[in-house]
């Protein structure tokens, strides 16, 4: 049961059933197969996979990297052996020297009248799998915890303050103080800002400040820049008299002229429709006024920004962020060369060495017993 | 400067035609005498996709990976890269018969598209998209890479089994070098393709308030991550040569439904890509 649980073809079984469920999910979007029991089973099992193999995998992985130099057996096929060397002090010292060159770690040990001495080189190569196994098991544990975050929305008038829904923090208001729209040299958006006071248990807590890509975090709850829009404080005169606020772009009539007003860097847009076509076009400024009538007119009081924030606390972040960063190391762990080893046992009294090179790679094997041959021919 | 970009589009194209058949000659007619022309002609085309892409980069003062067009264009630049990094490592001139294709077609693609140059949303004005989307050219240029050798493995494993006599089959390395190669390539971009999957979701909490939507895009590149995680396994278990290559073969179909697939037909969040 454990093999089969630790082993590659569950792995790959695994991997081809979250494939096909993940197709069909992306072709049926309405099914919600992602938060669907059987899927967050096929993942349970995958982490399983994942956690058993890597379990399994680490004593060899530790064996390996504490490797001692030891004896070799010269009925192993995979062993060399050099014989009648002329000067078999000086060609260690080369070989030593070489393998230092090259940056190996190199680990001496001395029996029954044998130098044996074992190269290593590429550890971080031989960790990567292991790693990335682990990282992924993080990043599915801190998916489940995320299964249980909590998140929502606050829409508050600049100058006004709202309630952080409870699901997510209780006793926590957002005071706005300002909402910008910031603009790059050449005039297009650069970001939106969101300066606003916290008070939790009406204490005011922190001032904070969010914008797209650079949220703002209190105590594990975190305020991302949603959304945003604009009112637009009107006084009207005439029949309908009172100070109204008008929401951007929405439709009103008054005096038999239907209008819309639109926030704009040079003021307050307002267009005047006949049916859907545009008959007229005006920007207001702070306390212009337009005359509907001979009694009846609007005078523009104010621009009233809202701003949208995304409110979260999820404890898995952290630990999903934990994972991602374990798999990006264990990814560039993969770039760095194959793991080597060199087991070689020198013997002075018959004059000859044995050694065997051990590489996934076989073109870097290879490589590394004509360097050891080549050394000999040389000296 | 904007308007150099579709004329140099268009030589660019050209050139990696011509490129194209001249390799074609140069294997079918001829034996290898043209071979120093095609890689010239390879050279210069991909000296003007790199101009193009220096233009581009100009214009919109950084590194141009904000949209599709500009993906595209990276993403033709990167499988030559690879292409001439192997290519000049392991005397593969071959591949380029099947590299080629891809780029040609990739290209025909982005001629279509709208060059003009609009100024990035603001979630796009981040550090994060360098190395997600540099990242992501990488590993698809490798991908490519992979797909191409895994084509001429099954034509050449074909020819010997029913065609023998075919010129092709000595044009083409043996079936255990495109093996191996195709194997190796892979091997650098998964490591790209991970670190493109992490950097994504990381950007993705920033800006989105969480760094896994199952969004489209972010599934089908998760599908593609799971395909070449299931063909670096199997290799594992002794799957090699022809069951290997059909793998590949998925897994960059993966990839092109990534980049085009889920653009056009399963529209989400990221429909700036």
């Amino acid at each position: 049961m454990l093999n089969f649980l630790s082993s590659i073809k569950l792995a790959v079984i695994l991997i081809t059933t979250l494939v096909l469920a993940s197709i069909f999910a992306t072709l049926y979007p309405a099914l919600n197969v992602f938060g669907s029991f059987w899927f967050r089973l096929l993942l349970l099992l995958f982490c399983m996979n994942l956690f058993v193999c890597t379990l399994r995998s680490l004593p060899s992985l530790f064996t390996k990297i504490r490797k001692e130099p030891g004896g070799l057996s010269k009925e192993s096929s995979s062993v060399r052996i050099i014989e009648n060397i002329d000067n078999l002090s000086h060609y260690k010292k080369s070989l030593l020297h070489y393998f230092k060159t090259k940056r190996y770690k190199i680990k001496e040990r001395s029996s029954n009248g044998q130098l044996n001495i074992l190269a290593q080189k590429g550890f971080l190569n031989l960790v990567a799998p292991h790693l990335l196994h682990l990282a992924l098991i993080i990043v599915l544990l801190g998916g489940f915890i995320s299964s249980f975050s909590s998140e929502g929305k606050v829409k508050v008038f600049v100058g006004e303050r709202a309630d952080v829904p409870p699901n997510v923090a209780s006793n926590m208001v957002i005071e706005v103080n300002d909402f910008q729209t910031l603009y790059d040299t050449q005039g297009a958006i650069e970001n939106w800002v969101t300066d606003f006071n916290l008070y939790v248990n009406g204490n005011k807590a922190r001032t904070g400040t969010t914008r797209v890509n650079n949220p703002f975090k209190y105590k594990g709850v975190v305020f991302y820049q949603k959304s945003y829009g604009y009112n637009h404080l009107v006084e009207i005169a005439g029949e309908q008299e009172g100070i109204y606020r008008v929401p951007d772009g929405k439709i009103f009539k008054l005096e038999d002229q239907f209008f819309n007003i639109s926030y704009t860097r040079a003021g307050a847009l307002v267009r005047f429709f006949r049916g859907h076509d545009v008959v007229k076009t005006q920007i207001l400024k702070k306390g212009d006024k337009i005359a509907f009538s001979s009694d009846t007119y609007l005078q523009y009081l104010d621009i009233h920004p809202f701003t949208v924030l995304g409110v979260k606390k999820d404890p898995g972040t952290k630990i999903v962020m934990s994972g991602f960063l374990l798999m990006s190391m264990a990814s560039m762990f993969f770039w760095t060369g194959r793991y080597k080893e060199v087991l070689i046992s020198f013997n002075d009294v018959e004059n000859k060495f044995y050694f065997t090179v051990s590489c996934k790679n076989k073109a870097v094997k290879d490589g590394i017993i004509e360097d050891i041959t080549k050394k000999l021919e040389v000296e | 400067m904007e308007n150099f970009q579709t004329p140099l589009l268009f030589i660019t194209l050209l050139f990696y035609i011509l490129a194209f058949v001249v390799y074609f000659i140069n294997f079918t007619y001829t034996k290898g005498t043209l071979k120093i022309h095609a890689r010239f002609l390879i050279i210069s085309a991909f000296i003007l996709n790199t101009i193009l892409l220096v233009i581009r980069g100009l214009l919109i003062g950084g590194l141009p990976l904000r949209n599709l067009f500009e993906f595209g264009l990276f993403f033709v630049w990167a499988i030559i890269l690879i292409f001439l990094l192997v290519e000049s490592k392991y005397e593969l001139s071959s591949s380029a018969l099947f590299v080629l294709p891809i780029v040609i077609l990739l290209l025909l693609f982005l001629v279509n598209l709208d060059v003009s140059i609009r100024p990035a949303m603001p979630a796009l004005r981040s550090k994060w998209l360098i190395v997600h989307v540099l990242t992501a050219v990488i590993s698809y240029g490798a991908f490519a890479m992979s797909f191409a050798l895994s084509i001429m493995y099954l034509i050449k494993d074909w020819l010997q089994e029913h065609k023998p006599e075919n010129k092709f089959i000595e044009v083409f390395p043996t079936l255990e070098k495109m093996d191996d190669l195709s194997y190796k390539v892979i091997f650098i971009g998964m490591p790209a393709l991970t670190i493109m999957l992490v950097t994504g979701a990381v950007w993705a909490e920033y800006s989105w308030g969480r760094y896994w939507s199952w969004d489209p895009k972010e599934t089908w590149a998760l599908i593609t991550w799971f395909i070449y995680s299931a063909y670096l396994h199997v290799r594992l278990r002794g799957w090699k040569g022809k069951k290997a290559a059909l793998l590949s073969i998925v897994g960059f179909l993966a990839v092109i439904f990534t980049f085009l697939g889920v653009s056009y037909l399963l529209p989400g969040i990221h429909s700036y890509a």
